[in-house]
């Protein structure tokens, strides 16, 4: 058969109707080229035959899959012949390392199945942070595998090889030389690694005009600021809650969400429990304009106007001296403040007064001076050199970066894993800045708002996939180390600056062996590299305390402008927006506001009552140079009346597709100077309503007694019900596993709802379906107020399943697919269950979880991996809940069996128990007189919730601590 | 004729009236013999008022084919469709499966109770009623199939011999429910089916076309009305009747159980198995009521179905509804006379809460509603008992509401509430059920007596036996 002529196959064409500019442009004389040209492409361009199409097709296919191809690095690989000492396939390896917040770290225990790193627990034997964890190390392994994340290098938003980056990035850097670096800044988020620090400070030692900038949005200026009030130069400030005898908190964070929560809040109960074992109760006095989580675990909690912090930090100041307090503020203040000031004196040398990060300088000064008035400097609280880098220096912070930037000094900037195109005060203007910039770099976990302003993008990789250092609050220097080759080949900071200072690209491990190589021991280097990759941090690096000198008070500041004094907060779960595509922490109820996927704007029921806002709509907060941000009003009980919150980390406009497009964007309100507040606000309706989403709907105990209160020395208040049944009592149960739950030592961080999710597989379900009331923590804290709700008491209550010994859900089930263990578990067994919600509908906890949806199937493939390989993942129609962390016990019961030996006391730790910073949680076997479980429920705080219901749960409480007299209510 | 032969003759001594007046009352003067089978099997055979059902039968499709699009939606992405959520877990597919299971608790207390008792005035309505009685457990029944999480598991609930050496959980009120309604809908199909024979026989007789003498004759099973046939026939029937009265209680309490095994505030209570019977006959009359008028405006057949039949429908409906009245008010009583607080609080909930309107929608259709039916002159008047049964079936519906929903919503611990509101999907599966129904139903009246045929007729022979002529 003869093919038909190119020009047979083509319809005749029109000069009046053309499809495309290319067929209008096709003359004779052109075709009459290209077949001279490309004689076998022609009867492609006439628009292929069936055949030449398929060919095409297959071309394309291929050289298509070919282009997309990075070299892989070459290195042999070698099977396992032998498998490699401890390791077992399917069984989990432990890696220690850290995880970094703000520049600061704290150790972690990366649990890893077969190469993928799964799921992070506490290091125990970290000197810091001692085995504690929160809710943003927890959720970091789902960062990892985060399928939004920059997974290439772009040019100007397109994708560019890497060696197109570092090509690029050479060749600048050869010109930048001659000139000895004048224009080349560099911008990074604010570190305390000691060997990115060295790598800095070489390359700008090579290039002395060079300048290094540091931007924190969550910053440790004020105390830094502070401490050069007090003292004349920027400190470190450490408090030792295991000396304190009594803490009083000005605004204080010290439990709050951030990298010093690990390490205090423990520390802090630990101290309360010892305090309740000598029958005494270590008080805490806290003041806040907008409620905390350490205010809400205050015995004394006054709400105060933040514009009256620094003023009643004089009066105690001044009382503490004698005199008679300051200037008067209202008679609820007077009643805390002479409190506190009693209890203050009576414990000089043994308490300790604190204030948060994002209190004011002078706060932070008048704090210095109450601790040396009070002999506490020393006992109780410790200074050192600053634990990041340049942050208490003025020009090299962020500002000093626009200024010269609008100067039009900066050639080149180089930002590593900082976004602030997003992050940077409103006022300050940076982006339009930016895009004056001739050479701009952006190292980042995300393409975010900034990497889309930039010349280049590189890919940043994952901590769990890289080799570094950092601090914790002690100084002591803490590894990071891979669990798994980078998904993407992301680089770290330290690898990009070494490759600017000389071109030669190196690995994580290199440099920083290079570094260390110097520091540690001579001659045994390897020994005490490995020891110290094994216990995750270098023993023996904590910075050393300085005396500083005596504590200047500093002059009153000026009174902010009359109106609402604006206050600014991290938002509690996804910080300050760079882990706001994290699911798991979006969709974590905001510990004080449960709501979740979105930011409101916190306002006091005095302010809602006067201007008549209700939760929910939308408000406008004016600053008085005509700023605003538009937001959902919630009213906050607790909120001192003229304070209005607004929490940072939404408002994203990039960095991935569940960081996008939610809440408001209160960086645009901040100034640079006063990040943390602004007077002279007003907020404005705007008649419009946001459809808000929470976890929890009714706040009020209304009489009942879900969360009780203990005074400390006094007895049970009550006899232990006697169980009566129809039916014989069961037989002694060999092994009963029970969980106690200290209410006193919960701060309602949720560390251990996002350990809970990790460890079990729990999928997240979006917006939308929280709405609907199907969020599927199977680990929910409940939020209690009690009293007025201008100034409430804040309960905290941790409810898993209560694995009821007479579990009513039982019951109910019509294909027994819920069931009792011989240990007393109430199992669910998921493939059994046919979906009647029966146990559901029953449970009067109503701790079970329905998958309404498929929420676990279409997971990207990457989600799928970060999947704990010893649960089941649930499908859709199949009831679900918390089962004591099934796996772990079942570890346990074979490694016993095998070693021929009983399940000892502490073995079986469930994901929440390993999480939580406090040890709040207590889990074993109830039927060994000398488990930790069976001494707590001898404890005279003991009690069972919903106890009349006779369902018998082996999850138990013990109740919270209150001071003996008359709580002080407003 | 001095003793009174026929349990017919005993209920007209004691209501003091003559045998004859009394047959009058529940079986139009002019009827005799011919013209009640005549009358009836006109309609199943000539279609009278063809275009109007051709307009109903269209609408009652379109609801169907909703049906099946909802289900077919509901199978492909989940029970996430409807709008339960933890904690009230159980929704609109609860709901309207106990408001359905309760219609159609009224055909077999109509049929079998008033059989065995000897109440000759059922023979007008017990046709139609177990035809709905029939046809609302089949949409009732559906519920629990298609709520499932897995519906495609939905034969785990029952006891089944199976590879996995699993038996279903006993102990569960679902168990008893599953089997309950299985029985009660194939001991109802039977009767219903039963009592049909003679009446195929009569149409198969009567039919002008082969076609449907063949399919008549197929379905009279060889019907002939040999001495033999009634004899046999009679025993059947009654134990029939016999076995499915228990049913009748036993399906709703079964539905009570449901409830009442729990814990839960409103729930754990022994009243609610009678309660639940109550209710269940309460809105089963009153959807027969509904359906009697209908059909008797429709058909012309006020002589089969009289004015003394509303009247008799109405005055059970009255005394069902002041049962279930006071099941309502021993509910609150006992809360408050309980003291326990979780109760309290849920009945505070009930009467002021953010689902009040289902309680006082409750009160107002079920309580209210139905006291005009004191009077005489409203028990005569169709309208007025058209009305105030429609009222009843809504008002039943609300009840339903209120006891899952505001139970579930909010129970011991204040932070699990949850609101809950139905979705589209809700809506177009009830709506689809209630087409599933309709369509049934308009099928039962155009192609099967809706009126026993041979019991009227007995009716009315008897009548010409004893007083020759009127």
């Amino acid at each position: 058969m003869r093919q038909p002529s190119p020009a047979a196959n083509r319809p005749p064409r029109s000069r009046e109707q053309w499809r495309s500019l290319d067929e209008l442009g096709l003359t004779a004389d052109a075709e009459a080229e290209l077949t001279a040209e490309f004689p076998s492409a022609m009867p492609l361009l006439n628009g292929p035959d069936r055949r030449a199409f398929l060919r095409l097709m297959a071309a394309s296919l291929a050289l298509g899959g070919l282009g997309g191809c990075e070299p892989e690095p070459a290195e042999e690989i070698v099977p396992f012949v032998r498998d490699p000492a401890g390791w077992v396939p399917g069984a989990p390896l432990l890696y220690a390392s850290c995880h970094v917040q703000d520049g600061i770290a704290n150790g972690v225990l990366v649990r890893t199945f077969d190469g993928r790193p799964v799921k992070i627990e506490g290091n125990p034997s970290h000197p810091w942070s001692r085995g504690a964890t929160d809710i943003f190390m927890q959720a970091s392994v789902l960062d990892l595998y985060d399928p939004d994340r920059s997974q290439a290098a772009a040019r100007l938003g397109r994708l560019a090889s890497r060696q197109a980056l570092e090509n690029a990035l050479v060749e600048r850097m050869a010109g930048l030389r001659a000139s000895g670096g004048r224009g080349l800044r560099i911008l990074t988020g604010p570190t305390s690694s000691p060997s990115l620090i060295a790598e800095l400070e070489g390359l700008l030692a090579a290039l002395p005009e060079a300048r290094w900038h540091v931007h924190a949005p969550i910053d440790r200026g004020q105390l830094y600021e502070g401490a050069r009030l007090a003292f004349g130069t920027p400190l470190e400030t450490r408090y030792a809650f295991e000396r304190a005898d009594l803490v009083v908190s000005l605004d204080g964070d010290f439990l709050d969400p951030g990298p010093q929560q690990a390490g205090y809040a423990g520390r802090w109960l630990e101290r309360r429990r010892r305090g309740e074992a000598e029958g005494r109760l270590i008080e805490l006095h806290a003041a806040a304009a907008t409620p905390s989580l350490t205010s809400a675990k205050a015995d004394h909690n006054l709400v105060v106007e933040d514009r009256r912090i620094e003023a009643l930090a004089r009066a105690l100041l001044a009382r503490l001296d004698g005199g008679s307090g300051g200037e008067p503020g209202s008679e609820v203040e007077a009643a805390w403040l002479a409190r506190a000031a009693v209890a203050l004196d009576a414990s000089r040398g043994r308490s300790l007064v604190v204030t948060g990060a994002t209190s004011a300088p002078a706060t932070h000064a008048l704090v210095h001076a109450l601790n040396a008035r009070l002999g506490n400097t020393g006992a109780t609280v410790a200074h050192t050199d600053p634990l990041l880098a340049r942050a208490a220096e003025p020009e090299a912070s962020l500002v000093g970066l626009t200024r010269a930037m609008a100067e039009g000094s900066v050639t080149t900037l180089i930002m590593l894993d900082v976004n602030p195109v997003y992050a940077a005060p409103g006022e300050l203007g940076f982006a339009p800045l930016l895009d004056r910039v001739e050479f701009s770099l952006h190292l980042g976990a995300h393409p975010d708002e900034t990497a889309a302003r930039c010349t280049w993008h590189a890919p940043l990789a994952h901590p769990l996939e890289s080799w570094g250092d950092a601090r914790a609050l002690d100084g002591t220097v803490s590894l990071i180390q891979p669990t798994v080759r980078p998904l993407y080949g992301g680089s770290t900071p330290a690898e990009l600056v070494a490759l600017m200072r000389d071109g030669q690209s190196r690995d994580g491990l290199g440099l920083l062996q290079a570094y260390w190589r110097d520091r540690l021991p001579a001659g045994r280097f390897e020994d005490a590299w490995r020891e110290a990759l094994v216990s995750g941090f270098l023993a023996g690096t904590a910075l050393p305390e300085r005396a500083p000198p005596p504590a200047r008070v500093p002059d009153a500041s000026a009174p902010p402008a009359e109106g609402l004094d604006v206050v600014f907060r991290p938002d509690p779960t996804v910080w300050d927006g760079s882990r706001a595509n994290n699911s798991w922490l979006q969709e974590l109820p905001k510990p004080l506001l449960k709501t979740v996927w979105d930011n409101v704007i916190a306002i006091s029921p005095a302010l809602a009552r006067e201007q008549a806002i209700a939760t929910g709509e939308i408000i406008e907060v004016v600053t008085a140079d005509g700023g605003g941000a538009r937001g959902a009003a919630w009213v906050l009980p607790g909120q001192a009346p003229a304070a209005v919150t607004l929490y940072l980390g939404y408002g994203r406009a990039g960095g991935g597709q569940t960081a996008q497009g939610r809440g408001y964007d209160a960086f645009q309100l901040r100034s640079a100077e006063s990040p943390w507040r602004r007077g002279g606000a007003s907020v404005r309706k705007t008649g419009e309503v946001a459809t808000l989403v929470t976890t929890q709907e009714l706040h009020r105990l209304d009489g009942h007694d879900f969360v009780r209160v203990h005074t400390v020395g006094e007895p049970a208040h009550e006899e232990p019900h006697e169980h009566l049944s129809l039916y014989p009592e069961p037989k002694p149960w060999p092994r009963a596993w029970a969980m106690a739950i200290d209410l006193d030592s919960c701060i309602g961080c949720n560390a251990c709802v996002v350990a809970c999710q990790a460890e079990n597989n729990i999928p997240t379900v979006g917006a939308e379906q929280v709405g609907l009331g199907r969020d599927m923590h199977w680990l929910r804290i409940d939020r209690y107020y009690e009293g007025p709700p201008e100034a409430p008491v804040t309960h905290f209550q941790p409810v898993p399943c209560m694995h009821c010994e007479q579990a009513p859900c039982e019951v109910g089930c019509p294909v027994e697919a819920t069931l009792h263990d011989h240990e007393g578990l109430n199992l669910q067994v998921y493939n059994r269950c046919v979906g009647t919600r029966t146990c559901s509908s029953y449970c009067p906890y109503k701790v079970r979880r329905f998958n309404y949806l498929d929420y676990t199937g279409g997971k990207p493939p990457s989600i799928q991996a970060q999947r704990n390989i010893e649960v089941t993942v649930r499908g859709r129609g199949v009831m679900e809940k918390c089962t004591y962390c099934v796996q772990r016990i079942a570890h346990a019961r074979i490694n016993a069996r095998q070693e021929g030996r009983e399940i000892r006391d502490g073995e079986v730790e469930t994901a929440c128990q390993g999480a939580c910073p406090t040890r709040a949680i207590t889990f074993g076997n109830l039927s060994d007189p000398a488990s930790a479980v069976h001494e707590a429920r001898r404890s005279e705080r003991h009690y069972t919730l919903l106890e009349e219901l006779n369902t018998r749960p082996r999850t138990t409480y013990l109740a919270k601590l209150a001071p003996a007299e008359p709580e002080g209510k407003a | 004729m001095t003793t009174p032969a026929s349990p017919a003759d005993a209920l007209a001594a004691r209501e003091k009236l003559p045998p004859e007046e009394f047959r009058r009352r529940y079986l139009g003067g002019d009827q005799t013999y011919e013209t009640v089978t005549a009358g009836i099997t006109t309609i199943t055979l000539d279609h009278p008022g063809q275009q109007r059902w051709l307009i109903f039968f269209a609408c009652s499709l379109a609801l169907l084919g909703l049906f099946v699009v909802s289900l077919g939606y509901l199978f492909l992405a989940g029970v996430g469709i409807w709008g339960n959520n933890i904690p009230v877990t159980w929704g609109f597919d609860i709901i309207n499966y106990v408001w359905w299971i309760g219609i159609g608790n009224a055909g077999t207390l109509i049929s079998a109770l008033l059989l065995i008792l000897r109440q000759t005035w059922r023979n007008a309505l017990n046709r139609f009623a177990e035809t709905m009685t029939l046809l609302a457990a089949v949409c009732a029944a559906i519920y629990p199939l298609i709520h499932l999480g897995r519906p495609w598991y939905f034969y785990w609930n029952l006891p089944y011999p199976n590879s996995m050496l699993l038996w279903p959980q006993f102990r569960s009120p679902l168990i008893w429910d599953a089997t309950a309604i299985l029985v009660y809908l194939l001991l109802s199909l039977m009767f219903w089916y039963i009592g049909l024979l003679p009446d195929f026989a009569t149409l198969r007789d009567r039919a002008q076309s082969r076609r449907k003498r063949q399919v008549y004759g197929i379905l009279a099973l060889g019907w002939r009305g040999t001495a033999l046939h009634w004899a046999r026939w009679r025993q059947a029937y009654a134990i029939l009747a016999a076995l499915a009265v228990p049913l009748v209680v036993s399906v709703h309490s079964g539905v009570g159980l449901l409830f009442a095994a729990s814990l839960e505030p409103g729930w754990h209570t022994t009243v609610l198995p009678p309660f639940f019977v109550f209710g269940a006959v309460f809105s089963g009359f009153a959807v027969v009521s509904l359906i009697a008028i209908t059909l008797r405006q429709a058909f012309n057949i006020r002589e089969l179905v009289t004015d003394a039949h509303i009247d008799l429908l109405a005055k059970v409906l009255l005394g069902t509804g002041l049962a279930t009245a006071y099941g309502y008010l021993m509910e609150l009583f006992i809360a408050w006379y309980g003291g326990e607080p979780f109760e309290q609080a849920l009945m505070l909930d009930r009467l002021g809460g953010a689902y009040a309107w289902s309680f006082w929608g409750v009160i107002l259709c079920n309580v209210v509603a139905i006291q005009p039916l004191w009077f005489a002159a409203v028990r005569r008047s169709a309208l007025a008992l058209f009305l105030i049964s429609l009222s009843v079936a809504v008002g039943m519906w609300f009840e339903r509401f209120m006891i899952i929903v505001i139970t579930l919503h909010r129970d011991f611990l204040p932070s699990s509430t949850h609101f809950y509101w139905p979705t589209f999907w809700d809506w177009a599966t009830f709506a689809g059920s209630v087409g599933l129904f309709l369509t049934f139903m308009l099928l039962f009246v155009r192609y099967l007596p809706m009126i026993s045929i041979f019991e009227v007729r007995e009716m009315a022979s008897e009548r010409e036996a004893k007083g020759g002529s009127r």
